[in-house]
């Protein structure tokens, strides 16, 4: 898969974040400075994601509430996620590490730069945001030879990150930061499933758009991606599905987003989340 | 007539005048038709189609060529597919030409703020260049009737969503005034928008709100008070996705009939139909994706792709 391409998507990503916020799924006084325009999604997609960033923004809850003393965050192909500016400002022992592509850092650099307020929480982090640039499949690689200081409990994230690549490659990306650090969680959003009528449908359509997900193939389920984590030694390890996430939103929550929009099709939304999985290990 | 339906073979665009006149003599056939339409067996029932036109091309290959066949189409024919225009047209020119062969009942999509936001509208600017087309069928959804009954006594309730908690009787459905917009909420609306439930019986909870943002999720026991107060024996009603194409619940006093296979070019799914014949056996056929969805659902057509999180 081209560099370009697998770039590219963040801009969905992003899209489908904005055609969320502007159907008032949820709020994100960030994300406006880093996608002004995107077609609307369909509602499907606007719960998914809704669900999406809820659940990781939930299991970084969980992290951060067992680690108040220190802990640190790298969110791997972290794209144009406003996450660390919501976080660095309320929680001053958290240190936060993002990571992409070169030409992906340099734009983020870029919005942060331009934007008083970004620009403002980072400096006023003293040194705890850090946007690295590179291919992370260089992560061994001393060219790269970027600091961490991962002392601390660390958390981990993949959000439709590792999936695009190889599982060696995401292992030994996922090895080096275990390595580096002695108390490592990991959050891991990606695909399921590329193997029934659903997944074949969806992996055609990716391949269309150029879009593979080698991982996916060898983790295609919520129980090998379960022994995947176990390997790594990690006691807990909690595997779901997207819409298991959506079923086990608080009722007030379901009922106020079933009033956002009309959902035209159950059915097409379980099987379209049915085939993303959140697993969180720690 | 003929030639349209032709021409809608062939996949030639419809002028905007010739839609205005097909609309204009399918409104009124329409606003003669009752609530709920009465139909002989032997009848073929076709559930959401979405603008799937291939596919519709496969259906009638699999039911019977039409108007040798008698058709029933449940609602939704338009949003989601890239179709919708043709398929529309193709089934209300079917109407013109054989009223008696083809019946029409309306979905939830054949609705202005419905189908303003998935799809159909999209479509008939990008097709005409202008809101016109889109405007005339949406008239034509207002004169939609509601449902049908098959085979009079004993026989099958034919709707597209399914029974609503302010519904006993089909008379009070051949009183609803239905030639408007279809509201947010009230009988109208749950007939177009509920969903059946396995389970709800055991609870001893009969109705519950959906999240679909508007209609009800019903058990077993209003299906069966439905049948008992209105002597039928089936509902058969569309609306929701069914990987198999059909699913039969409570005891086979219900079937949904999911007719767009590979729904949206990206679920997977088969098609089905039910016959009902003149014993009022049910028989279902079961049908696939034509290469043409297969087409566009691996891209090399022009619409877009669908969405996925990424
Ligand atoms: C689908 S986006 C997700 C962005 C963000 N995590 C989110 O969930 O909104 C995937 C991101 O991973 C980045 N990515 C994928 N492979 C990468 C690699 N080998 N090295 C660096 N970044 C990579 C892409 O550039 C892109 O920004
Ligand atoms: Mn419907």
């Amino acid at each position: 898969m081209s560099k370009h391409l697998i770039r590219q998507t963040d801009d969905d990503a992003a899209g489908s974040r904005l055609s969320c916020l502007k159907k008032k799924y949820y709020e994100d006084k960030f994300l406006n400075l880093f996608i002004q325009r995107a077609r609307p999604r369909l509602p499907l997609i606007n719960i998914g994601t809704y669900c999406r960033i809820k659940a990781v923004n939930e299991c970084i809850q969980d992290f951060i509430s067992k680690n108040r003393e220190a802990c640190a965050i790298v969110s791997l192909g972290a794209g144009s996620d406003t996450t660390p500016f919501h976080l660095l400002p309320t929680h001053v022992n958290l240190d936060y590490y993002e990571i992409d592509f070169e030409e992906s850092v340099a734009a983020k650099q870029k919005v942060i730069d331009s934007n008083e307020e970004l620009t403002r929480i980072v400096s006023e982090s003293n040194g705890r945001y850090h946007l690295y640039g590179m291919d992370l499949r260089k992560i061994n690689d001393e060219r790269y030879n970027y600091h961490y200081d991962l002392n601390k409990p660390t958390l981990l994230i993949s959000e439709c990150c590792l999936c695009y690549l190889k599982p060696q490659e995401a292992d030994e990306i996922l090895q080096f930061f275990i390595n580096k650090a002695p108390k490592t969680s990991v959050v891991v959003y990606e695909p399921l499933y590329l193997d029934d009528s659903f997944g074949r449908v969806m992996s055609e359509n990716f391949a269309m758009r150029g879009i593979s997900m080698p991982t996916v193939e060898a983790y295609p389920d919520l129980v090998s991606q379960v022994k995947r984590f176990e390997h790594y030694g990690f006691n807990k390890v909690i595997a779901k599905s997207l819409f298991t996430y959506y079923n086990e939103l608080d009722k007030d929550d379901k009922e106020r987003i079933s009033r956002l929009e009309f959902l035209d099709e159950l059915e097409e939304m379980i099987l379209l989340l049915s085939h993303y999985g959140i697993i969180y290990a720690y | 007539m003929d030639s349209v339906i032709e021409r809608l073979h062939q996949g030639e665009h419809i002028p905007e005048r010739v839609v205005a006149q097909i609309c204009s003599l399918a409104e009124e056939l329409l606003v003669e038709e009752s609530n709920i339409q009465l139909i002989p067996t032997p009848v073929t029932v076709c559930g959401d189609i979405h603008g799937q036109l291939h596919d519709l091309f496969t259906l009638f290959e699999t039911g019977g060529a039409c108007p040798d066949e008698r058709y029933l189409f449940l609602g939704d024919f338009v949003d989601r597919g890239f179709f919708s225009v043709e398929t529309f047209l193709l089934l209300l020119s079917l109407k013109v030409r054989y009223p008696d062969r083809v019946y029409l009942i309306r979905g939830n999509h054949e609705s202005r703020q419905i189908s303003a936001s998935y799809g159909f509208y999209d479509e008939c600017l990008r097709k005409y260049g202008n809101a016109s087309v889109w405007r005339m069928c949406c008239e034509v959804f207002d004169h939609l009737s509601l449902g049908a009954l098959i085979g009079g006594p004993g026989g099958v309730f034919c709707v597209h969503g399914g029974l609503s908690p302010e519904i006993r009787t089909m008379d009070e459905i051949r009183k609803i005034d239905r030639k408007q917009e279809v509201p947010h909420e009230g009988p109208m609306c749950d007939l177009l928008w509920s969903d059946p439930e396995d389970g709800y019986a055991f609870d001893s909870v009969d109705w519950s709100l959906s999240s679909r943002g508007a209609g009800f999720i019903f058990g077993e026991a209003p299906v069966k008070e439905f049948h008992q107060r209105n002597n039928t024996t089936l509902i058969a009603r569309a609306h929701q996705l069914v990987v198999q194409g059909y699913h039969e619940m409570f005891d086979g006093q219900l079937v949904t009939v999911w007719s767009a296979p590979n729904y949206c070019y990206r679920c997977g799914n088969d098609a089905a139909v039910l016959t009902i014949d003149d014993d009022m056996n049910r028989e279902y056929k079961v049908f696939e994706a034509s290469d043409h969805t297969k087409m566009h659902a691996t891209g090399q057509g022009r619409a877009p792709l669908p969405q996925y999180f990424l």
